[in-house]
Formats: structure tokens, sequence, C-alpha cells
């Protein structure tokens, strides 16, 4: 879990309150927890580490979204994927606070973006943009990573 | 679209699973967990306590199932769980039912706000020692259902230990 944390709260010291307040958060709340067959618990620690470090982000007042000029043109997805995973990680990490968390959760959680919306408090217009900004920025990225 | 967010999730999910190199290690994050479990008291009061509560406990043990015999002999070893069988939580018990007669003829003690305190923390653990218990029955033995248990056993002890300090004393 030390890494999905650190997708989102790229701070080793944030990443490790997250963790630790996450813990606590599943244990506090196991007798809730529903088996719903192989991996959902997994499944379920996963969805209360990433509550938590949004609440961390939100709490740091680092959820604030990237404001660009650029014009939205359509990204493509199947380029991100020509890239090792370690590197599109590295990418991740590196984003702005807005871009990074809406790709995680969009991306990775497999989050819609009206329930982005209603997680960070965005509008889900601006779940689009700053997903879109944030797929631009990571091929950029990931482009200089190739190049280097 | 969708096949492509698929494979990206399923690539960074893999990675995910990963170990990272930071500059705190597991151990550390679990000690943290721990501690804030329980409210925080300085280390070394905790070791003494633990200590003597270890004492206690060795010799209760001793009384009750080795009465016959003139030395003991004990080693603690660390084995691989299975389903379970705690071997301290005998001891735990006999420990338990010291507490709660040693309270029925020392009611100060227990009547304090910290003895109570602990005393619900301790409740608040068997709770979730048996919830986990309950679901380790339904689910099997989930490392984590596994990890999760011995750190709250670990606990349990230390409170445990705590109270038995203050009622002898």
């Amino acid at each position: 879990m030390s890494r999905l944390c650190f997708r989102y709260l790229p701070d080793e010291a944030d990443t490790y309150d997250a963790l630790s307040t996450g813990f606590m958060k599943v244990f506090q709340s196991l007798d809730r927890f529903q088996h719903n067959g192989e991996g959902s618990l997994e499944a379920w620690i996963r969805q209360i580490m990433v509550n938590e470090c949004l609440m961390l982000l939100r709490k740091r007042k680092r959820m604030q979204l990237q404001v660009s000029l650029e014009v939205e043109v359509g990204v493509e997805d199947a380029n991100l994927l020509s890239f090792d995973a370690a590197y599109v990680y590295e990418a991740i990490v590196s984003l702005p606070d807005g871009y990074r968390t809406v790709f995680n959760l969009y991306e990775v959680e497999g989050y819609s973006h009206k329930e982005i919306a209603g997680m960070t408090g965005i509008q889900e217009s601006a779940s689009r943009s700053q997903l879109a900004h944030a797929k631009r920025r990571l091929r950029k990225l990931l482009k200089k990573y190739l190049n280097d | 679209m969708k096949d492509s967010r698929t494979e990206l999730a399923r690539m960074l999910r893999q990675l995910d699973e990963e170990p990272m190199e930071f500059s705190w290690s597991e151990d550390d994050l679990w000690e943290d967990i721990n501690g804030r479990k329980t409210t925080s008291r300085p280390a070394r009061w905790y070791a003494v306590a633990a200590s003597v509560g270890l004492l206690l406990l060795a010799g209760l043990f001793w009384m009750t199932h080795n009465q016959e015999s003139y030395s003991m002999s004990y080693e603690v070893a660390y084995e691989e769980v299975d389903g379970f069988q705690d071997p301290t939580s005998e001891l735990v018990l006999s420990a338990q039912a010291l507490i709660a007669h040693s309270c029925d003829n020392q009611s100060a003690v227990c009547e304090s706000s910290e003895f109570k305190s602990l005393s619900q923390e301790l409740a608040m653990l068997q709770q979730q020692i048996n919830s986990l218990d309950e679901m380790i029955k339904k689910y099997g033995n989930d490392p984590v259902f596994i990890k999760s248990r011995i750190q709250i056993e670990n606990l349990k002890s230390e409170i445990t230990n705590k109270l038995i300090q203050m009622v002898m004393s």
C-alpha cells in the first residue's frame, strides 16, 4: 500500500501518515467489511487508503486544480501503454496535485468523473479537463524519459 | 479506450504490490499504529510494566500448572500461525481472572479513570479479535487477518500487563 499512497502523496511523511491512519481505520471497521470473493479484501483496503490520501490532500489544501490555457485535444491512452510501468509511475508522481489525483482516481482506481467530482469536490467537467491535461503532461514527461 | 484504461490500471496496480524504499521501515509504521491504538505513554514505562507483567504472568502460570516441579524453563519462539491457537491466550485469560479477582477487593484502583480507560480499550481490542476470528472462520487465513490479529493480541498483552501492574501496586 506504500506505493499506492505515494502515487497520491509523493511525500514520505504524508505517505506514512496516510498509511498509519488508513490501517487504523481498517482495524476499526473490520466488522463492516463484506467479503465478495477473492480480492475483495484488498479492494476494500485500497478504497480506505485512497480515501485517506484524499483526506490528507484536502487537509494540506493541496487539492487545487491546475489551470492550463492549452487547447484540449483527445489523448490516446495507448501511448502510455508503450512505456514501462515504472516510468509511468515516476511520471505520475511528478505531476501537479490536481492532475495526479484525477489521473489516479480515473485511470487506476476506475472511478467515473461523476464519482471523482463527489470525492474531491470539483466539477465533473473539471475532472475531465484535469485528466486530459494530466495525460498530455504524462506523454511529454515519458517522451523526455525516453530521450534521456 | 476502455481496454487500454484497464491495462494501464492493471500495470500500475501490479506495481503497487512491489516494495518501495522509504527512510522508514514497515516496523516503524506498525509501532506507530500500535502507539496510536493505546494512549501515548513513555516507552520506558511500558517496557518496565511489560517486564514486571511478564514475570507475574510466568509466576502465575508456574503456580497453577507446575506446583510439583522444582524448576521451570521456558523459551519464546515465533512460529507460523496455524489456526490462531495463541499460546499466550491462556496466560492472558489467567491474568484477566487475576485482575477481576483483585478488583473485587481493591475497588479504589479499579475505579480510577485510567484503569477504566484501559479496561475499555481491552474490551474494544477483544471485540476486534472476535470480529477477526469470525472472519477467519468464514474466509480463511488471509495474511492481512493474521497480521492484524497478531498486532491486536500484542496490544492486548501490553494493556493486560499494565492493568496487572495497577492492581498489584
